[in-house]
C-alpha cells in the first residue's frame, strides 16, 4: 500500500496553513497527522492529542570543552570557522557549533570532545481523528531540518503499522532545510497562499522549491477576498506554471473565531468551505 | 565480483529494503563463491548525508553492483564514480528474488535519479 | 542601537511593522534577514547600489597529489567525501566548510572552490531610507551566512532595524546576534501565543531585553494579554485589525502612507519601543 502524503506549505507565513491543515483533517479518511513545522508548532492546540509518548531526538553533535584539561592554547578559538568558540577561556557557543570536529582534531590535549546535543522532543499521541506526530524544536537548533525528518519517518511508519494510506503533513514557512525536508518525494504538495505582493513573491520562490523536490504542487488562494486584483494576479501566475488552483476562500472573521476557539473551521464553517469547492480539494490531494 | 542488495535483514530470505541510503542492511554476495555476508548500514541512524556514507560502505566492500529501489542524485553520480553500477530492484520481495532477477538479466539499470535532494527519511 | 523585529509565528506582521517603522525613522537602517522569504524590498522599492555574492566552500581533489589515504573521509561528520582505493570524491552539497580536511590531509592535496548560495542587495528605499537585504538561492538548505554578512555590514551603525526570519531555528539566532533589543509582534490568536512563548523563552535565554506589539488586535481573544500581563511583559503598541491596510499592504502600501491615524499610531509604537531600548541598554 503506497503512503499518500499531503504536505501542506506556504513560502510566506501567516497565509494558513495550519488552518487548512486542520480543516482537511476530518475529511481524509483514517489519516495520519504529522506537524513539521518544529520550529513553531501549531496543530496540537487545535487536535488536543493525547496518551502522548516523548522521545529526545538528537540531531547533531557539539563539541565540549574540559577546563581541566584545556591549555588556553586558543588554537580552537583560531581554526573555528563558525564562530563557535569565545575565549578567553575558550568555551564552546553551542548555538553555533556544527558538529565538524575540527577542534577535537586539533586539540593538543584533548580537552575536546562531541557528544550528542538534544535538537528537539517528538511526541506521538492520539487524536480524534487520527495518530498525531509532533515535534518541538530547541530554540535556536541548527538541525531542525532532520527533526522534521524524523516526524515525518514516524508519521510513515505508523500509517504502514496502521494500514493507513494518508499523512496529512502541516508544514512550515520559508524555502530552507525545513520545508525542502518535509516535502522531499512527498506525493502531494499543497501550496497555500494569500492575495498580497509578498505572498506573491514567496509563493513564486516555495514553488520552484516543490517542483525540485517533489513534483508538481497544488494551490489554494486563502483570504481570496482581501484583494481581488491580487488573486488574480496569482490565478493568471498559477495558469502559466501549469498549477492546478484548487480553491479560492473567502477571508472569514468565522474562520479566525473558530481557532480562537480551538475548533475546527471547516466545520464551524461548513457552509463557507462548501461554497468554496471543499470536496474538490478533498477528492484531488485523496486521489492516488 | 561482489553484489550488494539493500536489505532488511542479513540473509538471502530477507525482504528487500526500499530505502537504499538508509537502508537496515546491505546483503553483499560473491558471485564467484556463492557466498554471502551482510552489513549493517552505518548511514541508517547518520545524522546527514546516509545516501554518501551508503556508497562510502559499498566502496569499502568492494562492491561493483547494487541493486537498489532508488538512488538520490548526488548517490547515483558517486555510484557511477566508483564504477558501481545500478539496478533496480523491479519489485522483488525478498534479495533472493533479487538475486535471482539479477542472474536472469532481467533488471533494468537505475539511470536517472529518484526523488531529487536529499531524503533524511 | 540594534532592535529586531521577530515573531515566531509566521504573518503576524514582522515585516509590516518594521518597515513601516523604518518609513518613519529616517536614520534607522532596515535590514531583512529573513533571507528565505524576504519581503522588505516589495514595500521599501530600494534603488539598489550595491550587490553581494554569498558563497561558502567545499574541497576540490587534486587526484595527482592524493595518496588515497582516506584520512579526509574518514574524519568527515558529513560524509561529503567518498574515498576509495583510487578516487577520492567531493560531494559539494554536503559540505559545511570547516576547513578541517584540507587541514588534515597529509599531502596539501585539499583545496577549496566557491559555491553562491545567496545574495545581498543594499540601497535607498522610496522614503530616502537605507535598507540592506539578503536572498538565499532556491535548493540551498540554510541562510546563516547570509544573516552574518548583513550583521558584519551594519555592525557600527548606530540605528538597525532587523526584519527577523519566523520561527526559532538557526537563522532567526543569527538575526539576533549584536541585538541590544527585540520587539515581538504577536497577534491576538492562541497560535500567536503559543508562538510567543517560544520566542520570549529564546529570548530570555540570550539576555535580550524585548517588549511586545499586538498587530490585527481585535481578531482573536484576549489570551495573548493575559499572558503578557501574567509574565510581567511590557506591551508597548496595538495595532488594530484593519482590511484597508490589509487591502493596501496586498498591493505594496504601508500603512504609515494611508492616513494621519496610522502614522500617529507607529509614531507611538516607535516612541514607546525605543524609549524602553534605551531604558534597556542602561542597565
Amino acid at each position: 500500500m503506497k503512503i499518500n502524503e499531503i504536505v501542506v506549505i506556504s513560502g510566506k507565513g501567516g497565509t494558513g496553513k495550519t488552518t487548512i491543515t486542520a480543516s482537511l483533517i476530518p475529511y481524509i479518511e483514517n489519516p495520519v497527522i504529522a506537524d513539521c513545522d518544529v520550529d513553531a508548532p501549531d496543530l496540537h492546540i487545535l487536535l488536543n492529542p493525547r496518551n502522548e509518548e516523548e522521545e529526545l531526538f538528537s540531531g547533531s553533535v557539539k563539541a565540549k570543552i574540559d577546563e581541566n584539561l584545556c591549555t588556553q592554547c586558543n588554537l580552537c578559538y583560531e581554526r573555528c570557522r563558525f564562530g563557535a568558540i569565545k575565549t578567553s577561556p575558550p568555551r564552546i557557543d553551542t548555538a553555533k557549533c556544527e558538529g565538524c570536529a575540527l577542534c577535537e582534531y586539533l586539540c593538543p590535549s584533548g580537552a575536546i570532545r562531541l557528544d550528542d546535543a538534544k535538537t528537539g522532543t517528538v511526541y506521538k499521541g492520539e487524536t480524534e481523528y487520527g495518530p498525531m506526530i509532533h515535534a518541538r524544536l530547541v530554540p535556536g537548533e541548527e538541525t531542525s531540518g532532520k527533526l522534521v525528518s524524523k516526524v515525518r519517518s514516524e508519521a510513515k511508519k505508523r500509517a504502514k503499522a496502521e494500514g493507513k494510506q494518508n499523512v496529512i503533513i502541516d508544514g512550515s514557512p520559508g524555502i530552507g532545510c525545513n520545508v525542502i525536508s518535509s516535502i522531499t518525494g512527498a506525493s502531494k504538495v499543497l501550496i497555500v497562499t494569500e492575495p498580497t505582493l509578498s505572498g506573491l513573491h514567496d509563493m513564486k520562490r516555495v514553488l520552484e522549491t516543490a517542483r525540485r523536490f517533489s513534483g508538481k504542487p497544488f494551490l489554494i488562494i486563502n483570504k481570496c477576498d482581501l484583494s481581488p486584483d491580487m488573486s488574480e494576479k496569482i490565478e493568471q501566475e498559477a495558469a502559466e506554471q501549469g498549477v492546478p488552483l484548487l480553491m479560492k476562500l473567502p477571508f472569514n472573521e468565522g474562520v479566525v473565531r473558530a481557532i480562537s476557539e480551538m475548533r475546527i473551521p471547516s466545520l464551524v464553517e461548513k457552509e463557507l468551505f462548501k461554497a468554496a469547492g471543499w470536496d474538490r480539494v478533498i477528492s484531488d490531494l485523496t486521489d492516488t | 565480483m561482489k553484489i550488494a542488495f539493500c536489505s532488511k535483514g542479513c540473509d538471502l530470505e530477507a525482504q528487500v529494503d526500499e530505502r537504499f541510503g538508509r537502508a537496515d542492511f546491505f546483503l553483499i554476495y560473491n558471485k564467484e563463491t556463492g557466498e554471502y555476508t551482510s552489513v549493517e548500514n552505518m548511514a541508517k541512524e547518520a545524522k546527514g548525508g546516509a545516501g554518501a556514507l551508503a556508497v562510502q560502505q559499498l566502496v569499502d566492500n568492494e562492491v561493483s553492483v547494487v541493486i537498489a529501489p532508488e538512488a538520490g542524485p548526488q548517490a547515483l553520480e558517486a555510484l557511477k564514480n566508483f564504477n558501481i553500477t545500478v539496478y533496480s530492484q523491479n519489485g522483488a520481495k525478498t534479495v533472493q528474488e533479487a538475486l535471482n532477477l539479477w542472474s536472469d538479466e532481467k533488471l533494468d539499470p537505475i539511470e536517472e535519479p529518484g526523488k531529487k535532494g536529499l531524503h533524511k527519511v | 542601537m540594534k532592535i529586531a523585529v521577530l515573531s515566531g509565528k509566521g504573518g503576524t506582521g514582522k515585516t509590516t511593522v518594521s518597515n513601516n517603522l523604518a518609513a518613519l525613522v529616517p536614520e534607522a537602517v532596515l535590514i531583512d534577514c529573513d533571507v528565505e522569504e524576504p519581503n522588505s524590498h516589495i514595500f521599501m522599492v530600494p534603488l539598489i547600489s550595491g550587490e553581494l555574492e554569498i558563497q561558502t566552500r567545499y574541497p576540490v581533489i587534486d587526484e595527482e597529489k592524493c595518496i588515497h589515504c582516506q584520512k579526509c573521509a574518514h574524519f568527515c561528520r558529513f560524509n561529503a567525501i567518498i574515498a576509495g582505493p583510487s578516487l577520492t570524491m567531493p560531494l559539494k552539497d554536503l559540505c559545511h566548510d570547516c576547513g578541517g580536511c584540507e587541514l588534515l590531509c597529509p599531502v596539501g592535496a585539499i583545496s577549496y572552490e566557491n559555491k553562491d548560495i545567496g545574495r545581498i542587495y543594499s540601497g535607498t528605499s522610496r522614503f530616502g531610507t537605507r535598507l540592506i537585504y539578503g536572498q538565499l538561492h532556491i535548493a540551498e538548505l540554510v541562510g546563516v551566512k547570509i544573516i552574518n554578512e548583513l550583521n558584519r555590514q551594519v555592525k557600527n551603525m548606530s540605528l538597525v532595524i532587523a526584519d527577523s526570519p519566523p520561527g526559532t531555528s538557526c537563522a532567526t539566532v543569527a538575526a539576533l546576534d549584536d541585538c541590544d533589543f527585540a520587539l515581538i509582534v504577536t497577534e491576538p490568536t492562541p497560535f500567536g501565543v503559543s508562538d510567543m512563548k517560544m520566542v520570549v523563552e529564546l529570548l530570555r535565554g540570550k539576555n535580550i531585553p524585548f517588549t511586545v506589539v499586538i498587530n490585527k488586535a481585535g481578531l482573536g481573544n484576549n489570551e495573548v494579554y493575559q499572558y503578557c500581563n501574567g509574565e510581567n511583559i511590557l506591551i508597548s503598541g496595538e495595532i488594530p485589525f484593519d482590511r484597508s491596510v490589509a487591502r493596501a499592504y496586498a498591493t505594496g502600501e504601508l500603512a504609515v502612507e494611508i492616513d494621519e491615524e496610522h502614522r500617529s499610531l507607529y509614531l507611538d509604537l516607535w516612541r514607546n519601543v525605543f524609549a524602553e531600548s534605551e531604558m534597556n541598554l542602561e542597565d
